[in-house]
């Protein structure tokens, strides 16, 4: 009984130990973590331009001279620096990126270091390319940039909520590294563009129904679609749609099948493109899909699935050719088609193509020329029929004209 | 029974002790050294020598070597060493309190609370890029608050049975188990982040938080080391030991509660790491028998190795890539571990 008292007084003895180590600790790490840390002086320029900037979490970040040295750590950030001329001062990018071989070459970014593996980030391989400049996104967690301050090195966060946040991002970017000018030219643009997108559908009261999707999930026989406070969300509003998701509770949701069917939107739209997706991707697996009415009246477009998913300039793009797909009357747009006619795999030299608009008008004629190729020049943007008369037979085939994009279409007889 | 006796009187000579606890740090220190001196920048041997030994001296350096060195590679490794220590002398504690050879740290629901917290933490967007503190504080909290709810399920007539405890800590860990997933599944952009975290890494680790728990794991080992005579002659069974004089229900108590105190540290600081708790003690048990006096320092330290071993490996063997640490661990260890079993099946030395 004696030897348990004991060792009763020294079992407490240590908790309280315990918890003054905890306690000292904590003072050492709140000192630590409350000293300031600032950008190192860059040591590639000899521009002596000191300025604080305020980010989009509200980090205040004091900058030396003009960044030479820039690590993007998003796909959205790496596009911004692209469209701001910066690509010769990117030194390292994040793996999320979506490079083709074909855009490696073009944007000429074979030198520049992947430091990111999925969410994992290199501290090292970022250490050892000395960046002054370390551009974060909201992908990157807080421990994260944390962490990289904690290295010395000046890490801003781009976070955008919204399309106005996209381009006083871009102004951001283009006060830090130099690019004002640049900057405020494409900012000018933009907002122009925007300001004439919002006031255009702005006045719209009948809003269509839209579904947006980015990629299918042919095992659960659903698909992953933008549901409030998303990036999406807030597309297909600006764009005067109506999500048919926007009432779901989660921002990332699954719609089924089954809830397409029942919502049966007026539009679809699907994620194309670099991701290896396209439009048969959504339809292979649904066998609902040609009971919705925009199956049947032809209003699925396919959007690149890289541009949706990052906010940036190349969300803009999105947002214009989805206001147009949505309100083609209100804007006087016009667009291009071209294809090549087809009968088996014998290309059809001099037949007449017709093209129909919605009140069955001829709108324009062209003949297919040697190698069967055709093509109409600026159209009106909408919905169209081409029609093809071929040994005595008539032939229809529905077309969209979206602005800005040079629509092809192969027919085959 | 046998082999266990046989053992105690192999391995209980202080001289015995000094030599296999002096051998095994030394061991952790190469391995440390081995560690800081691999990466994906290459830096010489020497190089690193030099910052090293600046670094301890106080002199300041600014270059991009003490920036690698001191900034990211010892905060990581020191932080795997720390989470070694914690998890694997806890591990080695519980299974002798048990009584049971598959009992590891989170037995008791630690790392499904301490997931818990956290993912509650990153889906709610607790922690701002201003300051970054609360999501280890909430795993830390998940993780108590899943062991108490385990003790306080587990407590009738004026005791906590083994059974008991088990069957809570499945329980409460498979409710918090599936409220993670839920929140996994609501937890839309924050989805990335909180994988990260379930995954452990020691990537992120900051000077800072190896202040804050340093002491109270040196401490805390230090007090499973004290308790090491009862888990001894607790391995006869509890009525025995109980006969022999021992203070079941402090030691029970005060066990459980500092092995939650080292895994919720660890759990917090790093993410879940598994392995590591189960199967180093047992590793150990195979090297030095069975003794608690040697099995705890022993388990400690090899624990250490075994993760700072594995962190390198993460970082070097697919460089840049680096692979998540807790399936490295797995990998190294767990072929290590069926070959010292397959040894023992052969010798006939079957014991737990």
């Amino acid at each position: 009984m004696n030897m348990n008292y004991k060792k009763n007084i020294t079992v407490a003895i240590a908790i309280v130990l315990i918890v003054a180590s905890f306690i000292g600790g904590y003072f050492t790490y709140m000192y630590t973590s409350g000293k300031s840390v600032n950008g190192i002086p860059s040591t590639n320029n000899t521009s002596n331009r000191s300025i604080t900037i305020i980010d989009d979490t509200g980090r205040v970040i004091t900058i030396h001279g003009i960044p030479q040295r820039i690590v993007s750590l998003a796909p959205s950030n790496t596009e911004i620096l692209f469209d701001l001329n910066l690509r010769n001062k990117l030194v390292g990018i994040d793996s999320i990126y979506d490079y083709t071989t074909a855009q490696v070459k073009e944007w000429g970014i074979s030198n520049v270091t992947q430091v990111t593996t999925s969410t994992n980030i290199n501290y090292e391989e970022i250490l050892n390319l000395t960046p002054d400049l370390v551009l974060a996104a909201g992908i990157t967690s807080p421990a994260q940039v944390y962490k990289l301050t904690s290295l010395g090195l000046t890490v801003v966060v781009l976070n955008p909520e919204n399309m106005h946040q996209i381009l006083n991002d871009i102004y951001l970017v283009g006060l830090v590294c130099g690019t004002l000018t640049t900057a405020k030219t494409i900012i000018s643009n933009l907002s122009a563009m925007l300001t004439h997108i919002e006031t255009t559908v702005g006045s719209v009261y009948t809003k269509p129904s839209v579904l947006l999707t980015y990629y299918p999930d042919n095992y659960s026989m659903a698909y992953w679609t933008y549901g409030p406070g998303s990036f999406g969300n807030r597309l297909i509003i600006d764009a005067g749609g109506y999500n048919i998701a926007s009432n779901l509770s989660l921002s990332y949701p699954e719609i089924s099948v089954g809830s397409v069917v029942n919502l049966n939107p007026s539009f679809i739209m699907v994620g194309v493109g670099p991701y290896g997706l396209n439009i048969t991707s959504y339809s292979s697996f649904n066998p609902t899909w040609i009971n919705l009415s925009a199956v049947k009246n032809n209003t699925i477009y396919g959007l690149n699935d890289a541009y949706i998913s990052e906010p940036d300039i190349s969300l803009f793009y999105v947002l214009q050719e989805m206001a147009y797909i949505l309100h083609p009357s209100l804007f006087n747009l016009t667009g291009n088609v071209s294809g090549r006619l087809y009968n088996g795999n014998t290309p059809q030299t001099s037949v007449t193509i017709k093209l129909l608009n919605a009140t069955n008008t001829v709108v324009a004629t062209t003949d297919t020329n040697a190698t069967g190729g055709y093509q109409f020049t600026g159209i009106p943007c909408g919905s169209y029929k081409m029609e093809i008369i071929y040994n005595g037979k008539i032939y229809y085939r529905n077309i969209n004209i979206i602005y800005l994009n040079m629509v092809n279409v192969v027919i085959h007889l | 029974m046998k082999n266990n006796i046989k053992d105690f009187s192999k391995y209980n000579t202080p001289k015995r002790w000094l030599i296999t606890v002096t051998s095994l740090l030394f061991l952790l220190f190469i391995s440390v050294l081995v560690s800081v001196s691999v990466g994906t920048v290459k830096i010489p041997f020497q190089q690193v020598m030099i910052v090293i030994w600046n670094g301890i001296a106080g002199i300041h350096q600014n270059s991009l070597y003490s920036k690698i060195i001191l900034q990211l590679r010892l905060p990581s490794i020191i932080m795997a060493v720390i989470v070694g220590v914690a998890l694997s002398s806890s591990g080695a504690s519980l299974q002798g309190l048990f009584r049971n050879p598959l009992i590891d740290p989170y037995i008791l629901g630690i790392s499904a609370g301490a997931a818990f917290g956290a993912a509650l933490s990153i889906t709610m967007g607790f922690d701002s890029y201003q300051s970054f503190y609360y999501l280890p504080i909430s795993a830390f909290i998940g993780a108590i608050i899943a062991v108490t709810m385990v003790y306080g399920l587990s407590y009738s007539h004026g005791e906590v049975s083994n059974s008991n405890l088990i069957f809570g800590g499945i329980a409460v860990g498979y409710i918090f188990s599936a409220i993670v997933s839920f929140l996994m599944f609501v937890s839309g952009p924050h989805l990335q982040e909180l994988i990260y975290w379930l995954l452990g890494s020691f990537s992120d680790a900051l000077w800072g938080e190896i202040d804050l728990i340093l002491m109270p794991v040196i401490i805390s080992v230090f007090i499973l080391f004290y308790f090491s005579k009862e888990l001894n002659l607790l391995t006869g069974g509890e009525d025995l030991a109980a006969a022999t004089g021992v203070n079941l229900k402090l030691t029970k108590n005060m066990i459980i509660f500092i092995t939650t105190l080292l895994t919720a540290i660890a759990v917090s600081m790093s993410g879940i790491i598994g392995f590591v708790g189960l199967v180093i003690p047992h590793i150990m048990r195979r090297i030095v028998g069975n003794d608690y006096r040697i099995l705890i320092p022993t388990s400690a330290i090899g624990g250490a190795i075994l993760l700072v071993i594995s962190d390198t490996i993460a970082r070097t063997i697919i460089s840049p890539v680096i692979v998540p640490v807790g399936v490295v661990t797995s990998f190294i260890g767990a072929p290590f571990f069926i070959y010292l079993f397959r040894r023992s099946l052969k010798r006939m030395e079957v014991s737990i």
